[in-house]
């Protein structure tokens, strides 16, 4: 078959919703795309725990330290699911992570930003989740099997953040006059990074029609973007908490949400580097990988002490 | 060793008692014991798998669709002994990778292609394979509870793991209800 003919079965598949597997034929370019789409979801499980990970050690109680503890460790399996995806297309770990500490590969922009409070911890899990689940419950229905699949997983446990957050930022709402001011002051921060988090707009979004040809996407960047608003400011407002956008509203004839303009500079210059906590964020995450080194090290080592690399495992002490 | 993470394991999983075994994902590990240990704090996390499998990745053979055509038939025996060679196939409209009846093969390839004959069975477009894995059922390592102490062991109840330990629906209806209240009032 001449790859045109290729081409034309590959859109055929995809036109009947048929997922796509490793070894199946497939344009160059929706390899390269998804290779950049996993790897970056991946790497922004992984600096995404350390915003909320400072926070362990601070956090008010047991009860809340044992859930951080837990969301900060499923943000940690989540890279890895998003890591064996993106290794079905034959990237590597080692290249993965290296692209990632010399600021080759991007993380979302999100996790640039600091949390200098206890309510960030709650907003993040709250507006940052939610976000997240509204674009990864569309990347569930994905043409690539693997992707698809791990997106499933993240799904199921994402809700549960988002819930944690909401309770947290809920109890706070509902708390002390301080705490009720510590809530909006989060929200004032957390909300343009998030709104960002969907990406650029429609208009200036270069790969959006062919990602939606290819069934990668479904859904634009903007139709997320208002899905988001729509849902979630109700429910802040109920709360007595208003984002920071004197635009905000929804329109009664229409029920569509207007938002005031979004800093898309701002989106450029924090993906590109240069947000308020980028260098602390990659400085931590290039030590953590190497104050592990010695991890790895001696687990070598004792696996070089045993002949058979793959010997029986009896599952109890001898 | 060309990846400091070291050998990529598949990982599988027994998602409760009586179900098929599917296709979690994978770890990396230098060894066995460690490629188990990773899957329970990866892929047991939320006490939903009762069993879990690890296998070395370089001994398991995928195959999708596209490529069928192009493999070998499984005629003869291959010239050596057979052995019991697990089979997971990805099926109609089904996402998951799950266990198929094993096959009796010499090889790997000679197993694919017997997975293929059995699967080749099944004409509705609801039943058709996309994808088929095959690997020795001998390379299985497999424990029904984590394989060690380890900090995030499942354990029968976690209430933090639980949705219900976090009511927010009932309590934004709570809160509505009151606003609406105060507001009549």
């Amino acid at each position: 078959m001449d790859e045109q003919t290729r081409a034309a079965a590959f859109e055929e598949r995809i036109a009947r919703c048929e997922k796509i597997e490793p070894g199946d034929w497939m344009p160059s370019e929706y390899r390269r795309q998804l290779l950049r789409m996993m790897s970056q979801h991946a790497h922004s499980e992984i600096v995404g725990m350390l915003p909320e990970g400072e926070w362990i050690t601070r956090a008010p109680s047991l009860k809340r330290k044992l859930v951080l503890l837990a969301k900060v460790q499923d943000e940690g399996g989540h890279g890895q699911y998003l890591y064996d995806a993106a290794e079905s297309l034959g990237a590597t770990r080692d290249e993965m992570i290296e692209a990632l500490h010399t600021g080759r590969a991007k993380y979302a922009n999100v996790f640039n930003y600091p949390a200098p409070t206890w309510a960030d911890v709650g907003m993040i899990g709250w507006l940052v989740d939610e976000a997240a689940i509204l674009n990864q419950s569309m990347l569930a229905k994905c043409s690539y099997g693997p992707y698809a699949r791990a997106m499933l997983r993240i799904c199921s446990e994402e809700t549960f953040h988002k819930k944690q957050g909401q309770e947290l930022v809920i109890r706070l709402a509902r708390g002390t006059p301080a705490q009720r001011a510590m809530a909006q002051e989060a929200l004032n921060r957390w909300w343009w990074p998030t709104l960002m988090q969907f990406g650029y707009p429609d208009a200036e979004s270069p790969h959006t029609d062919t990602l939606r040809r290819w069934g990668v996407k479904t859904k634009t960047n903007d139709e997320l973007r208002e899905t988001f608003i729509a849902g979630i400011v109700p429910e802040l407002r109920l709360l007595g908490l208003e984002p920071p956008d004197p635009e905000l509203r929804c329109d009664k004839a229409t029920g569509r949400w207007h938002h005031g303009p979004i800093d898309f500079d701002e989106l450029k210059r924090v993906v590109n580097g240069d947000g308020p906590c980028n260098k602390r964020r990659l400085g931590e995450r290039i030590k953590a990988h190497e104050d592990g080194a010695w991890v790895r090290e001696a687990l070598l080592a004792y696996n070089a002490r045993h002949e058979s690399p793959r010997r029986e495992f009896s599952g109890a002490p001898a | 060793m060309s990846d400091s993470q070291g050998p990529v394991w598949q990982v599988f999983e027994r998602p409760a008692h009586g179900h098929p075994v599917r296709a979690a994902g994978s770890v990396h590990a230098v060894d066995a014991e460690t490629a188990l240990q990773n899957a329970w704090a990866v892929y047991g996390r939320r006490p939903t798998a009762v069993a879990l499998w690890v296998v070395p990745r370089s001994l398991v053979l995928t195959k999708s669709r596209d490529e069928f055509a192009s493999l070998a038939p499984a005629h003869g025996n291959g010239g050596g002994s057979e052995q019991t060679y697990c089979v997971f196939c990805r099926c109609g409209t089904k996402i998951a990778y799950e266990e198929s009846p094993s096959v009796l093969a010499a090889t790997a390839e000679q197993a694919l292609a017997r997975a293929i004959e059995q699967q080749a069975g099944a004409q509705q477009a609801d039943d058709i394979c996309h994808a088929i894995w095959v690997f020795p059922a001998a390379a299985i390592i497999s424990s029904e509870s984590p394989t060690a102490e380890c900090s995030f062991a499942p354990q029968p109840y976690k209430w933090f793991r639980d949705h219900k330990s976090f009511p927010t629906g009932a309590l934004m209806r709570e809160i509505e209800k009151e606003a609406s209240k105060s507001e009549h009032a």
